[in-house]
């Protein structure tokens, strides 16, 4: 059994030009030790995802729903106190987008890590070695602990917001964008560190991000989402190699390689409005081999045994 | 004339304040020469800090070098006023970033376009109109009828790009900087960007100073890409040459850290350089690359500064070990 289970997660937005449909039955399962890849573009609802499973949604939610199990347990029908208690932060933790730049200016960043200790009440001696022991794991010297913000690089800090993240030993964590900030040369210095976190300390990880190409250099399955639907899940290999949904091929082919002759192309067109949702396919406006039956409610094949997509073409795959 | 642009030494430093008393010097260029040939394409590839963005600045006289000289089309405008820059203010254009804030959003479509000919006293109003909606045929906003009343934000980022391309296109320009156009802009529809300038610089025969961070897109696009770090230009050379046989050491490393779609990726670690770039205030001694180079000669590279020269035909680079 998986470690962390998502079924059919929806989120809607009320907006004053009317019900943004962000997410509309998301499914996927995380393993453990497994880091589990969400690549979307903007607006695709990748944020949205990763802000509901800790349910951070802001106020003007106005459906939140679906399934969630961590370790077999039920955790979406937890009472709001015991979710704080028991889940966020404590098993579930996440590294925002930008994160390292909402760290508290005027606090010493060693304070900031033993936060969430000190209000659970861990002895000051123990929270402080605890946070130094944090850095050292994210690959900083223990005497960072009383330096303030400003005294750190953009990679230290990011560094920083991971150890964060990882001071109260979740088993799974969300990494939204964790990069996206950071020059390529740091941010290699980052992926490493995280896959080393994977390896040894066989943490679960979703990692949340636009760039399909740094996704692969960490996950071991993938999942695509277009306009707040998954069209396709499936292993690493599966998804890069053997790419079966139209808007997967159209996203790899319109990544820019460093070596080979292949061009990037592009997709015509722009995704459909959230609030204004077209039934059927999505991405159908958009999609070079859109045929007759995709104006209707398209159901997930199953391609594969690890890989599923959301598209008419593999209608037949089941008769 | 072969050389739109040619830079010779150019630095730009910038005074902050430190402490009550103290100054010190921002080094943000720091020595640059380079040429950029009529209808070339050449891109800055750099990471933050390195002096790109202020390169490209310095490069369309938005700001004046502290030393070193800019000559466009032949003409000294090193040190010229602000005032007597009319005649490059047309010539050369700038399209920037962030398509969300360098357009007015109180604007529509229209005006946004029209008003550098405005500005230029270009036209009646009537052959304002038919230029702009020339232009944003160029850029494929098309019907150009419907899209000329829209206000940006009714149209996507890729759409928003678009319209600050027309902008720049509008005064037939010869020159244009763009500093990383396509980095806000949705992969799938970056390549469609890319390839609109390139189309571009074909039929109009525009000159491209492309500044980037992102090597992949650079080699789809310039004709040359140099390579810049700390406010220097450490190699310089034809796309195949920097990528594929890449000779400084930073330029190395900097082709391994980026991502590329492969399974296997996942399974090993990255080749990383280890440490982030100096500080622009407080930069190192002899080849400012040094404390981060594996390479690094002892006794020579901290010591000796390093130039560009040519290792191989059309390929430079500024390094001891050659």
């Amino acid at each position: 059994m998986a470690l962390f289970e998502a079924r059919d997660i929806q989120i809607h937005y009320q907006t004053s030009k009317g019900i943004v449909h962000a997410l509309n039955g998301i499914s996927f399962d995380v393993d453990k030790g497994e880091a589990f890849g969400i690549v979307g573009e903007s607006g695709s609802g990748k944020t949205s995802l990763a802000l509901g499973l800790l349910r951070l949604l802001p106020k003007n939610v106005e459906r939140y729903a679906g399934s969630l199990g961590l370790g077999g347990e039920d955790i979406m029908n937890l009472p709001e106190n015991e979710f704080r208690m028991k889940i966020r932060w404590k098993k579930i933790s996440m590294v925002f987008q930008g994160a390292m730049n909402s760290l508290n200016p005027v606090m010493r960043v060693g304070n900031q890590i033993t936060e969430p200790l000190r209000e659970g009440k861990v002895p000051k001696k123990d929270a402080h070695d605890r946070a130094v022991r944090m850095l050292e794991l994210v690959g900083l010297s223990g005497d960072i602990f009383a330096r303030y913000p400003h005294e750190l690089s953009g990679g230290m800090k990011q560094r920083v917001v991971i150890a964060m993240a990882l001071v109260q030993d979740p088993q799974l964590i969300i990494l939204d964008e964790p990069t996206s900030a950071l020059d390529v040369s740091i941010q290699a210095q980052i992926m490493n560190l995280l896959k080393r976190l994977k390896w040894e300390k066989k943490l679960s990880m979703i990692f949340i991000t636009h760039d399909i190409a740094l996704a692969s250099d960490i996950c071991d399955r993938l999942g695509v989402i277009y306009a707040g639907e998954m069209v396709e899940t499936g292993s690493l290999e599966d998804v890069l190699q053997r790419p079966k949904h139209p808007y997967t091929q159209a996203l790899l082919a319109s990544t820019p390689r460093l070596h080979g002759e292949t061009k990037p192309s592009f997709i015509p067109g722009i995704p459909p409005s959230l609030i204004a949702m077209p039934d059927g396919c999505k991405f159908r406006e958009r999609c070079p081999y859109a045929f007759e039956p995709c104006d209707k409610t398209v159901p997930v094949f199953a391609t594969s045994k690890n890989q599923k997509v959301q598209c008419w073409l593999y209608g037949d795959i089941h008769g | 004339m072969d050389n739109i642009l040619s830079l010779t030494d150019v630095k730009v430093y910038f005074q902050v304040r430190k402490g009550f008393f103290g100054s010190s010097d921002i080094r943000a260029v720091d020595g640059v020469s380079l040429e950029i040939r009529n209808g070339e394409t050449m891109a800055i590839v750099g990471e933050s800090g390195s002096g790109k963005t202020t390169l490209g600045r310095v490069a369309l006289r938005l700001l004046e070098p502290t030393s070193g000289s800019i000559v466009f089309q032949g003409k000294d405008i090193s040190h010229a006023s602000e005032g007597s820059l009319g005649w490059l203010r047309r010539q050369a254009q700038p399209i920037f970033q962030d398509p969300y804030s360098s357009i007015d959003t109180f604007m529509n479509v229209h005006q946004i376009i029209e008003e550098p000919l405005v500005i230029h006293k270009i036209g009646t109003s009537e052959e304002r109109r038919e230029t702009v909606k020339k232009s944003l045929r160029d850029v494929r906003l098309t019907p150009e009828d419907d899209f000329i009343r829209k206000y940006p934000h009714q149209l996507s980022g890729g759409q928003r790009q678009r319209v600050s391309m027309a902008r720049a296109l509008v005064l037939e320009p010869k020159f244009i900087v763009a500093d990383e156009p396509v980095s806000m802009i949705d992969a799938s529809s970056r390549a469609e960007i890319l390839f609109l300038l390139k189309e571009l610089q074909g039929s109009k025969g525009i000159s491209f100073l492309y500044i980037t961070h992102d090597i992949a897109t650079a080699r789809y696009f310039a004709d040359r890409i140099a390579v810049m770090y700390l406010g220097r230009l450490v190699e310089v050379g034809l796309p195949r040459q920097i990528i594929e046989d890449p000779l400084h050491p930073y330029t190395k490393a900097l082709i391994e850290a980026v991502p590329e779609a492969d399974p296997k990726n996942r399974l090993r670690e990255r080749k990383v350089i280890p440490g982030e770039p100096a500080s622009p205030t407080d930069i190192p001694s002899g080849c400012r690359f040094h404390p981060r180079c594996e390479y690094a000669i002892k006794g020579k590279c901290e010591r000796d500064d390093t130039y560009l020269q040519e290792e191989k035909p059309d390929h430079f680079v500024a390094c001891h070990l050659y």
